[in-house]
């Protein structure tokens, strides 16, 4: 009776599942039509929108079958039908399966093909994304369904929960008390993801057998919104817990073992580079040793707790380095990244920046104390090098994707922009060689990790975007740049690509340090 | 008995629907569930139905626990309600071919034949309707499968006379060969189909019996005296809505009996010149038994 009821539903509700495929259908056709750089900003703009309101279709349509046969109601004549319940339920996944995902894959494979991607890529990106979209929308409205009966009900509940949720977590506990997640906006955050999406999936099964078999609404309403909270308190998981876990998810474990920290005051205070703008606040700059470093290696900081404690151990001031401090700084401010240009073994020294309140540097400063930093890190290792066009390139690379360049709209730098049904890279160098490749700038670089096992593209569409400027020009002539742009036709990028191969966590304690001595005149 | 109930408890919040309620319905009856506004009648037809779980007590449906009601059940059991949702967007026609696969009993004759008779319009869709029709709607989805059971929770309510009479005639030709279980207020309609009735309130049982029984035991009695007359205290067991005039004295007797009755006139009134007794409407004998429940409560 599965196909059966199907039949039913689908006679019921396919005109909003053509309605929801046209907008995927038009959603992949525009944005592969707008190409990698966009002409129009606001076609580029209405390709967006057109996304996210074709997800919102997914949810809608999904809580719209499960309404037909409202499981909550007293009022349903399917209720004393002889109709079975795991048939009932077999049916919803079949439409589900039919009319609300198998159109966005088929979408999102004409986007892959019409992008110049092979079948096989194309197809696997749609599925990671239909994947993605199955555990983040269309589960989670399924289950929403499942313990409501119309669609007024289930607006007005998640608007009731949007505002709990605002009112509780993010007014309440994030603005009023300052509680800051532990992983949020470091390659961990992707932690909160995984747990949504298992929630996700482990969540349906269990709802849908407590609705269709036992009709336990109130139960099942207990469980989403216990599910709901869960996912909430993933972000503040502890550290070092979820710390441990990516070490074990590490694709090169051991990798980073010989890696060691120490202080090394020979290193002498941090000098501000030329034109350079100071960070606000207080900023330590702690001098450091690194060595064991592999060559073509760079070690990054995901997040360092820092205490400073006074000589009999009392501890005078904890605070952690990965998110601001009073807001001051940012993420990238407080970045400490130890790059190997030797050879294995050489080691690196460092200053690593550390934000301390003012208040806490104005009664510390001048005091000897002692400083404990504990690290946690990740080793990446080289893993790519590509080269192509600096201006003009439109092109397929193997393990990179399609790329294109072109000069910005100031003409001050090289815009490129790569996609990839599969992953593109998230650390990598770029660097702009002249056409003899005699003459090449300074590197740019740009890491924005995300330790994610898996790919969850969500939002625009399946495909996996790298963006970055190299610039040539600096308009305010503190650096000048062997290519530029009178250099620039023939000139091409050269992309050195990192992925992370290790996870390590280091300490290091500083006695008797007195942090006025390493906090630079212009940071203060 | 083809259902029966023990003991069921259902409470919404602080609200006691159903105190211990215990019916039982005779294979073949016709049942009639009686009782004033809130009493409880759709709760406990919707225990039976397993659409509301009790916290207390149980109720058997064609000998099954109504928690346990599976398909197979469902296949024997019609049931009717004025609260029914039916699909809005899907025609009369469409319904039916979609209903029909599920029962392997269901008669497309039998379709065609209420289909005509309930006027029903079959490519009108169900949410075009009125109510009155949507009730026929739902009528003609329980009947073509030849339920075993029949459960109609308040059928006639918001239906016109000409509308009611179409449902009762339909009814009325298919009643023979299954068990009815009724709910209702309209007592004029219930009283030509209903074998039995069980007069409920508050949740609770008063009474049930036979249609044969109750209106048999059930009379209204009109004493004549010679002269003026005061009203017997205490009221014999069994007299309700006892009004003296002059010299007339006029109550209901739920114990009717010839024998009985003499032999209480005889006892409490002196110069009895005339006693009538008139059989009384189902109408009457609700109101008459829900007045004594209340001034009782009081």
């Amino acid at each position: 009776m599965v196909w059966h009821i199907l039949k039913k539903d689908v006679r019921l509700l396919w005109r909003a599942a053509a309605a929801v495929a046209i907008i995927h259908l038009t959603v992949a056709v525009l944005r592969s039509w707008l190409g990698l750089f966009p002409e129009s900003p606001q076609l580029a703009l209405v390709a967006e929108l057109l996304s996210l309101l074709s997800l919102i279709g997914v949810a809608i349509l999904t809580l719209a079958a499960m309404h037909q046969d409202a499981v909550p109601s007293v009022r349903q004549d399917w209720l004393t039908r002889p109709i079975k319940p795991l048939d009932m339920v077999l049916a919803k996944l079949c439409f589900v399966l039919l009319l609300v995902q198998a159109p966005l894959f088929l979408a999102d494979l004409l986007q892959g093909l019409l992008q110049g991607f092979s079948l096989p890529a194309a197809a696997l990106g749609a599925a990671v994304r239909n994947v993605t979209v199955l555990c983040f929308f269309t589960l989670p409205a399924l289950v929403f369904g499942a313990v409501t009966h119309s669609l007024m009900e289930s607006f007005a509940v998640a608007a009731a929960s949007l505002i709990l949720y605002l009112a509780v977590f993010l007014v309440g506990t994030v603005i009023l008390f300052g509680v800051r997640t532990s992983i949020g906006g470091t390659g961990l955050s992707w932690i909160v993801g995984a747990c949504w999406g298992s929630l996700a999936i482990s969540g349906t099964a269990v709802v849908m057998r407590l609705q269709f078999f036992r009709r336990a609404t109130r139960l099942s309403r207990a469980l989403i919104f216990t599910g709901g909270g869960a996912v909430i308190l993933s972000a503040f998981v502890p550290w070092h817990l979820a710390f441990a876990v990516q070490e074990r998810l590490a694709t090169d474990p051991g990798s980073a073992s010989a890696v060691k920290l120490s202080f090394y005051p020979e290193l002498g205070p941090f000098q501000l580079p030329a034109g350079a703008a100071a960070p606000r606040g207080t900023v330590l700059y702690v001098p450091l040793r690194v060595s064991g470093v592999p060559s073509s290696a760079l070690v990054l900081l995901d997040r360092a707790t820092v205490r400073i404690a006074d000589r009999g151990g009392r501890t005078l001031y904890e605070g952690r380095t990965n998110l601001s401090v009073d807001g001051v700084g940012s993420i990238l401010d407080a970045r400490l990244e130890v790059r190997q240009r030797g050879e294995t073994g050489t080691p690196v020294d460092v200053h690593q920046r550390i934000f301390l309140p003012a208040a806490v540097y104005a009664r510390l400063g001048d005091r000897p104390v002692t400083l404990e930093i504990d690290e946690s890190l990740t080793l990446f290792r080289a893993e790519a090098r590509y080269s192509f066009p600096a201006i003009g390139a439109d092109m397929h690379i193997a393990g990179l994707g399609r790329c294109a360049t072109r000069m910005d709209h100031h003409g001050v730098a090289v815009m490129m922009v790569c996609a990839n049904p599969m992953r593109v890279p998230k650390c990598f160098t770029a660097e702009l060689l002249d056409s003899s490749g005699a003459l090449h700038n300074p590197e740019s670089e740009f890491c924005d990790p995300n330790y994610s096992p898996v790919r969850a593209p969500l939002w625009p569409d399946a495909l996996d975007q790298l963006l970055w400027a190299v610039p040539f020009f600096d308009s305010r002539g503190l650096v000048h740049y062997p290519v530029d742009g009178s250099k620039i036709d023939g000139a091409r990028v050269l992309l050195q690509t990192y992925e992370p191969r290790d996870h390590l966590t280091r300490s290091l304690t500083v006695h008797e340090i007195r942090l006025a001595d390493f906090v630079t005149p212009h940071g203060i | 008995m083809i259902v029966r109930t023990d003991d069921l408890h259902k409470t919404f919040g602080r609200r006691e629907a159903l105190r211990g309620l215990s019916i039982s319905v005779e294979d073949g009856s016709a049942y009639a569930l009686i009782g004033p506004n809130g009493a409880g009648k759709t709760t406990a037809l919707r225990v039976l139905m397993n659409i509301l779980k009790p916290e207390r007590g149980s109720a058997t449906v064609i000998g099954i626990d109504s928690r346990r009601l599976s398909a197979r059940e469902f296949a024997q059991i019609g049931y009717v309600s004025e609260n029914q949702e039916l699909p809005p967007r899907l025609t009369v026609r469409q319904y039916l071919g979609y209903l029909r696969p599920f029962y392997t009993t269901w008669d497309r004759q039998l379709e065609q034949s209420v289909l005509g008779e309930l006027r029903l319009p079959p490519d009108l869709r169900i949410g075009e309707l009125s109510h009155g029709m949507r009730m026929k709607a739902a009528l003609a989805c329980a009947l073509p499968f030849r339920p075993k059971l029949l459960v109609l929770d308040e059928p006639f309510s918001g239906l016109d006379a000409l509308v009611r009479e179409e449902f009762m005639e339909r009814l009325l030709k298919q009643a023979g060969e299954m068990t009815i279980v009724i709910s209702s207020h309209e007592l004029t309609e219930i009283e030509h189909v209903a074998t039995h009735v069980g007069f409920i309130d508050q949740g609770r049982l008063l009474f049930q019996d036979s249609m044969t029984e109750l209106t048999g035991r059930v009379r209204e009695v009109r004493v004549t005296l010679e002269g003026a007359v005061m009203a017997p205290a205490p009221v014999p067991d069994g007299w309700m809505q006892l009004t003296v005039a002059g010299n007339v004295v006029s109550f209901v007797d739920t114990r009717f009996s010839n024998e009985r009755l003499s032999r209480s006139v005889t006892k409490h009134f002196k110069g009895v010149r005339n006693v009538d007794v008139r059989p009384v409407a189902l109408r009457s004998i609700f109101t008459t038994l829900a007045r004594a429940t209340r001034d009782g409560e009081r």
